[in-house]
């Protein structure tokens, strides 16, 4: 195969010892370099593309809408469109995980956040610091704009986790975010014993955000088993009475993607019938759980609209 | 690729103007910090999410895009840890190409950039930033400086030295490949 001709260029500049060839060396590699960042260009669609992602990330990210059919998950940052991008079709469950796996997460973490303000951990490292280049220092924190009140998506809002300290000031109050505050505005008086409890719980809050989004990388990644796995783990470190409806909902979702519809199915129930005002339930319903007759039977027991 | 010192915006320019401009750059950059092909329209969804939560907190110390650099800095490294923690046991850029022949449809373009990227990756994350910045998407000395936390001149010094790096390497590999690239 006849090798380009730029490169055929520079390799032989690149033998030439002499002052000239320097030059000449430097010239071909500017050459190439140009060339590689024409090939190194995106396709023009996906500006247009990511640009609607980030619309309906925002929007569904500020309303706190449960279900918005069109949120995207990116905030984990990985394998979004690998799925498509590998040509591996796992059907609609994997799509409701990757629709829904963020809000989910958002609601987790926004009752975490809630309990103990201010003390969110990441695995993820927060770009916050950005602006942090040398003799740049770090942009000061934006005040939490008021959440849902701006027709814009892309206008300033509460926008998204990864769960660090600015994302955190920034965050989004869920509903369920806001039953906590009394107990973290009592921090500064509780005694010894109690300011335990709340560390405890600070931790249990951390381990559930932390297994929840690597059971969540793990599905949609395809590794359905590791996915689980994580989910398992939490179960033996941390009571399921912290936050349990979002770490079932999570397992449904992922028993959904290892193609368990039956387990799924049972869990999904278990959950409605528990909390059937639950957040979750358009998740659910357009999960494989959704299919099942005992799932619809139910649909009508709920007050969440269903679109 | 975008011109050198394209759109001058004031400190106070708009995301969407940031968009429009710099979209372009943050997908590059993201590509030659080694972000897999596969990962690449979640990782710069993942930088301009952060470009919108930091925007209004941006004080122009910075340029446009040493700031824009940074974030898909980060969240490259987020990406390379995370396939790290988790075994992902492919090689970081999956460009990175072997010596045997390729397909005969390989454009020139596409050569070269896997040619690059080869050469990148022996590189440290310094020293592949620095090629980034000032060989690729051109970013001005103080940019740069500004990036890696060290003086305009020495920006100059080490450029030299990663194209002379480059064409020592390029002798090598030649040398191991008989005489082709």
């Amino acid at each position: 195969m006849a090798r380009p001709d730029l490169l055929v260029e520079l390799d032989r500049a690149a033998l030439d010892e002499s002052e000239a060839g320097e030059a000449e060396f430097d010239a071909a590699l500017d050459r190439v370099l140009a060339q590689v960042g024409a090939e190194a260009a995106p396709e023009p669609e996906l500006r247009g593309v990511v640009h609607e992602r980030l619309r309906h990330s925002l929007a569904a990210g500020a309303a706190g809408v449960a279900g918005s059919a069109n949120t995207l998950d990116n905030l984990t940052g990985l394998a979004g469109l690998a799925h498509a991008a590998s040509g591996v079709r796992r059907g609609a469950s994997t799509g409701v995980w990757a629709r829904y796996g963020s809000k989910l997460i958002i609601l987790a973490a926004g009752v975490a956040i809630g309990f103990v303000w201010g003390r969110a951990p990441s695995w993820q490292d927060e770009p916050a610091r950005s602006d942090q280049t040398a003799g740049v220092p770090a942009a000061a924190a934006p005040a939490p704009p008021p959440a849902g009140d701006s027709e814009d998506p892309l206008a300033p809002a509460a926008s998204a986790p990864p769960l660090a300290p600015e994302a955190t000031a920034r965050m989004a109050v869920a509903p369920a975010a806001r039953r906590p505050a009394t107990r973290a505005h009592a921090l500064p008086r509780a005694r010894p014993r109690a300011a335990q409890d709340t560390t405890e719980n600070a931790e249990s809050l951390r381990l559930v955000l932390e297994q929840l989004r690597k059971a969540q990388l793990f599905s949609r990644a395809g590794e359905h088993r590791r996915a689980l796995a994580a989910l398992d783990e939490l179960d033996a470190r941390v009571p399921l009475s912290v936050l349990q409806d979002e770490r079932e909902v999570a397992r449904t979702l992922t028993l959904c993607d290892a193609g368990h519809e039956q387990a799924a199915t049972e869990l999904a129930a278990r959950i409605i019938q528990r909390t059937p005002d639950s957040a979750y339930a358009l998740s659910l319903r357009e999960s494989c759980a959704g299919r099942s007759e005992l799932l619809e039977q139910m649909r009508g027991r709920t007050s969440n609209p269903v679109p | 690729m975008a011109p050198r010192g394209a759109a001058n915006l004031s400190v106070h320019a708009t995301f969407e103007e940031l968009y429009h401009d710099h979209f372009d750059f943050t997908f590059r950059t993201l590509r030659h910090l080694g972000v897999p092909p596969a990962a690449l329209p979640d990782a710069v969804q993942d930088v301009w999410l952060a470009v919108h939560r930091q925007l209004s907190g941006f004080e122009g110390r910075s340029s446009h895009r040493t700031w824009l650099f940074s974030i898909a800095r980060n969240t490259a490294r987020n990406i390379h840890r995370w396939r790290r923690q988790h075994d992902h046991t492919m090689p970081l850029s999956e460009d990175l190409p072997d010596h045997c022949p390729g397909p005969e449809q390989l454009r020139a373009g596409r050569e070269a950039l896997l040619l690059v990227q080869e050469y990148m990756a022996t590189l440290d994350e310094e020293r592949r930033v620095l090629f980034i910045s000032q060989l690729l998407e051109h970013l001005n000395a103080a940019e740069s400086a500004q990036l890696l936390g060290i003086d305009t001149a020495s920006v100059y010094h080490r450029v030299r030295d990663l194209r002379r790096g480059f064409k020592r390497w390029l002798v090598s590999r030649q040398g191991k490949d008989g005489g082709e690239l």
